[in-house]
């Protein structure tokens, strides 16, 4: 689909929120002025100018221009709020909803009368007629103007039985907007043709339509099974030599799986909008002032999934609220804010989505929860004293516990938190919870973001071959006898020191309490040999799982055990491999349940792991995960684990040559084989090699696969990089691995010679070093399409939501961004704020900083300029967006 | 209606065909680590994963071990039983597909309602539903939903 197909819908969608918003923020204003809810309500109607602008929809971005400029006046105080402005407020954003919803984006609308009305707001003359009736003449045209009926319809309307396909076109300066076709079929023939007109209309407006969940879940189903079928056909002709309609079916099939599974997948937003209602009704319920701060409502996840989350958060909401927050006399007196605030944040991590909720409230005390526990028999004295703060708060998860001392409306009921907790362990995911008495609580939980179909590594335990979903899977670490960190035995439980933690290490005979019978000698061999095991996590656990060897990857479909089965809670599932044989779907969430490695084992390591994140905060700009990788059989390389997307084991009869190329298939793909010597300046492959290694990078547009020859290892080393001493572009720099000379590799500049034309990094060739943008952007889409259209001419792109974000990352790594790039209009702390409080900071003071919005007036770039910013640039296209940014690199 | 019979040791057993999806032998069973030993792994049917009880487990009786004779006896799980249930009679199955793997299968009889008998009560089984005399000989009709859901009663998994 064309990106700005895309994008415009993406607009649409997120034009209909913020009319939500507005309208809601509209109702609010009726019961009471506030500045915020000012800027709230200029917020709102900014983006829809702006995306309105930016996509030439003249009448949306004329009205809203007039409406935003009302309220800048009242914002900045040159104009006071009056209670007759509300209701051209309203009008103005009824007819806005009018113009979002008709086919032409009210283009041909009519909108001089209510502008005028609007205007006179500001010149304090208020209009006479009743703004009403207006209103009802604008509804009263919008319907459709321009819906073209084809004229035989018209002509003829009797003998018509089908009534024809409306396809609505939407030309609007050079870019184009194709709107679905929509065809309907009435049986009746058209007498009425005004009504058959509507009635398609109104499906057309939101291009969607209604589908049965239900059908929606067997075709996932199906879709399932196809690609099943496909990697066993792939597997069963993987010998012909002319496959060219299996791959070509292949291809379609992976395009037909990745829209199936969109489909299904749905943004959490709509589930968190609703806790906005929620947490006011708490506040009044409970009379205490509540905040609500939502982040990350575009992340995306399974509808069964969201489905499901709904009753779980408000739980955990309104916990936050009850027991949570609070007083506000006593926070006061605590020297807190009178308002207590609640965070509600989504975000995608690892394969993972990460929700958080969290409270600045009183925290768990852990003595009562501790108390309790014993007084329940649920933990003896013993455990009580030798429990940490965090630990003993997770008791709260078990059945039969609530802190509350006494029951209220809400919560404390004594049931809910286990509830909570097994409700997202139903969804295959895990919860958390960190807590300090006196300054907060917060609940961490992580889910996978969909069920059904899952890319997996399949291993090798002791002949009996596994599936471990990647989502749960961390890394993968061969220790060999001469290394220095063995896996050691602490009265009969192996562990391994994993970068300053230790980590449980488990076998399958203990997960399943079953010994194989040729495992004794197996095992008494590994002692002498290299040892295998997987690094699997579950929430902030994690622990090994000792393996014998790594098969392949593959997508499986996971099936669920059956009833008989289904106290197996190590297992996740079953799945029918590629080549038809079955194998048990490995599940770190149950591995950890069933062994109760959440209680006891484990606390100790998630305590010194959030210890190393912080570590790992403070030195992350040298810090690295490392693939370590050969060529040749000398040199050692190596390239950023987080660039790696998947690394293959291929036999050299799989490869393919078309004239000068070497290609491979993939899982229906076919890679380009990329042979490092030739961009390099090292040694050729060794020829007697029967198999090797691709290495596909996770670079947009650059699908090709790198030749290894061998995987050595990944590493996770602080990088001290020198600079290669001979002039390499694709060299980013030389280390020291293992006591070994390693090149880094940087794929980026790679990338750039073998399709240099996708590429073109050209024009900044000279600072490839200035290449980190910090961009600031509110609106999701205008945040995508920058960072896209960054990415897309070689820029390291770093993303924050508004300026109080961005100073945080600006003052958490200083020298290393090169440059910001922020809108104007943010809430939190605004452009001006953001780049007043950059400029008189001394440690940022010289980072340029761009004003990149949608402000057209001369009037804006001077104030913009005299805030501090060192360019202005407004969002209008591609070129303008990118043009802002190279000509200030360049010139810098 | 139909039954199928087949026999474990001496015994002739039988179940309700309706309630059969499929027989079938020489399978490729895949273990399930750490499952009950009665649990003589999952196959693949044609993209189903099943799961296969040891008719000879589940009587704690002698193992049945795979050979030419032994087959597996697939049953439909709930769903596909409700698509063809005749209203007569009501039958349940498992909500899974599950196969009983037995020593041989032999010849299909009908029974008519009237020739079923109460289980004498000296051999009171869970699994056992009624007794038809065949000749000579007694077969035993089996309860499959009692066979089918062993985690329900626990005494046979452990």
């Amino acid at each position: 689909m064309n990106l700005d197909d895309e994008v415009f819908k993406n607009f649409l969608v997120e034009m209909g929120e913020k009319l939500e918003e507005l309208e809601n923020g509209l109702a609010e204003l009726e019961e009471g002025f506030s500045e915020d809810l000012i800027n709230k309500l200029f917020r709102a109607v900014h983006t829809i100018k702006g995306g309105g602008g930016f996509f030439g929809l003249t009448k949306v971005s004329e009205l809203s221009h007039v409406f935003e400029d009302v309220l800048m006046n009242v914002r900045e105080g040159k104009l006071s709020f009056g209670d007759h402005m509300i209701s051209p407020f309203y009008s103005a954003c009824d007819a806005l909803k009018g113009m979002h919803e008709s086919d032409d984006f009210g283009n041909n609308q009519d909108i001089g009368q209510l502008c005028l009305e609007l205007k006179s707001l500001e010149t304090g003359l208020k209009k006479e007629e009743d703004p009403i009736s207006e209103l009802g003449d604008i509804t009263d045209v919008e319907p459709n103007p321009v819906s073209d009926q084809t004229s035989e319809d018209d002509g003829n309307p009797t003998t018509k039985t089908e009534l024809k396909k409306v396809t609505n076109k939407v030309e609007v300066e050079s870019e184009k907007v194709v709107l679905e076709e929509v065809e309907s079929k009435s049986k009746s023939p058209v007498t009425k043709l005004s009504k058959g007109n509507r009635a398609e209309k109104t499906v057309g407006q939101n291009e969607t339509i209604r589908v049965k969940v239900d059908l929606l879940n067997k075709l996932m189903e199906l879709t399932g099974e196809i690609v099943l079928g496909r990697n066993q056909l792939l597997r069963q002709f993987a010998d012909m030599e002319d496959k060219s309609n299996l791959v070509a079916m292949a291809h379609m099939i992976s395009d037909l799986q990745q829209l199936v599974l969109q489909t299904r997948m749905q943004p959490i937003g709509g589930t968190f909008t609703k806790f906005k209602r929620i947490v006011r009704d708490l506040a009044k319920q409970l009379d205490k002032p509540i905040n609500l701060e939502i982040k990350g409502e575009d992340t995306e996840l399974d509808r069964s999934i969201i489905e499901s989350l709904s009753d779980p958060l408000t739980h955990l909401i309104r916990n936050c609220a009850d027991h949570g927050l609070e007083d506000p006399s006593s926070r006061v007196s605590s020297g807190k804010d009178r308002v207590g605030t609640v965070w509600l944040q989504a975000r995608h991590e690892g394969g993972q989505v990460v929700i958080t909720v969290e409270d600045d409230g009183k925290g768990i005390d852990a003595e009562k929860v501790k108390a309790k526990a014993i007084a329940n028999n649920v933990i003896s004295q013993s455990e009580a004293d030798s429990m940490g703060e965090n630990e003993a708060a997770k008791l709260i998860f078990h059945p039969g516990l609530s802190t509350a001392e006494e029951v209220t409306s809400l919560s404390g009921r004594g049931v809910g938190m286990d509830v909570v907790k097994s409700t997202f362990e139903k969804l295959g995911g895990a919860i958390d919870l960190e807590t300090k008495l006196g300054s907060g609580t917060k609940i961490i939980i992580h889910l996978p973001t969909t069920l059904t179909i899952m890319s997996s590594l399949i291993v090798r335990i002791e002949g009996d071959r596994y599936a471990v979903p990647h989502s749960e899977l961390k890394e993968v670490i061969l220790v060999r006898p001469e290394d220095e960190i063995q896996i050691e035995e602490i009265r009969e439980r192996k562990v391994y020191r994993l970068r300053g933690n230790l980590i449980p290490i488990l076998s399958m005979e203990e997960i399943t309490s079953v010994s194989k019978d040729h495992m004794v000698d197996n095992e008494k061999k590994s002692d002498q040999k290299e040892i295998l095991f997987l690094v699997l996590h579950s929430g902030l656990n994690q622990f090994g799982l000792l393996i014998d060897s790594i098969d392949h990857t593959e997508e499986i479909v996971v099936k669920p055990l059956a009833q008989i089965l289904s106290s197996h809670t190590f297992y996740a599932g079953s799945s029918i491999l590629g080549d038809s044989d079955v194998a048990m779907v490995l599940s770190a969430n149950g591995i950890c349940q069933s062994h109760k490695l959440h209680i006891h084992d484990l606390e100790t390591s998630v305590q010194s792991t959030k210890s190393l994140a912080e570590m790992q905060i403070l030195d992350m700009q040298e810090k690295q995960d490392l693939l370590v990788f050969r060529y040749s059989k000398n040199e050692q390389l190596a390239i950023p684990l987080s660039l790696v997307f998947k690394v293959e084991q291929i036999e050299v009869k799989q490869i393919q040559k078309i004239s000068n190329n070497h290609f491979i298939n993939l899982e229906g793909k076919n890679i380009l084989l990329l042979y490092l010597d030739k961009y390099l300046s090292i040694e050729s492959l060794p020829d007697d090699l029967e198999t090797f290694y691709i290495i596909t990078p996770k670079i947009k547009d650059f699908e090709v696969g790198i030749v290894a020859s061998s995987i050595e290892e990944s590493v996770h080393t602080r990088l001290n990089l020198d600079s290669p001493p001979i002039n390499e572009n694709a060299i980013l720099g030389i280390t020291t691995i293992r006591e070994k000379i390693t090149f880094l590799v940087d794929l980026f500049s790679l990338a750039e010679q073998v399709s240099p034309e996708r590429f073109k990094r050209a024009e900044l060739e000279g600072k490839p070093e200035k290449d980190r943008l910090l961009v600031v952007e509110d609106t999701p889409f205008f945040r995508d399409l920058e960072k896209t259209y960054f990415e897309s001419v070689g820029f390291r792109v770093t993303l924050a939501n508004n300026g109080q974000e961005a100073l945080d990352l600006l003052l958490d790594r200083p020298n290393y961004y090169n440059l910001v790039v922020s809108d104007i209009v943010m809430p939190v702390m605004d452009g001006y704020e953001l780049v007043k409080t950059i400029k008189s900071s001394e440690k940022l003071e010289h980072m340029p900083v761009i004003a990149l919005t949608s402000f057209t007036e001369e009037e804006s770039r001077d104030k913009a300029l005299s805030a501090g910013f060192d360019g202005y640039a407004i969002k209008t296209n591609k070129e303008n967006i990118l043009r802002a940014v190279e000509h200030f690199l360049i010139e810098d | 209606m139909l039954y199928s019979t087949f026999y474990l040791g001496d015994t002739q057993m039988a179940v309700p065909i309706p309630c059969i999806l499929e027989i079938g032998r020489s399978f490729k069973f895949h273990p399930v680590r750490g499952a009950p030993e009665v649990i003589d792994g999952i196959i693949n049917l044609r993209g189903k994963v099943v799961t296969i009880v040891n008719l000879g487990l589940a009587f704690e009786e002698i193992k049945i071990e795979p050979s030419d004779e032994s087959r597996i006896l697939i049953f439909k799980n709930n769903s596909e039983l409700n698509e063809v249930a005749d209203s007569d009679t009501v039958m349940e199955t498992a909500p899974d597909n599950i196969g009983i793997h037995v020593d041989r299968i032999s010849d299909v009889i009908r029974v008519e309602s009237e020739e079923l008998q109460a289980v004498p009560s000296n051999m009171v089984h869970p699994f056992y539903k009624h007794v038809v005399r065949r000749g000579d000989s007694f077969i035993i009709i089996l309860e499959p939903s009692k066979i089918l859901n062993l985690h329900e009663t626990p005494d046979h998994l452990s």
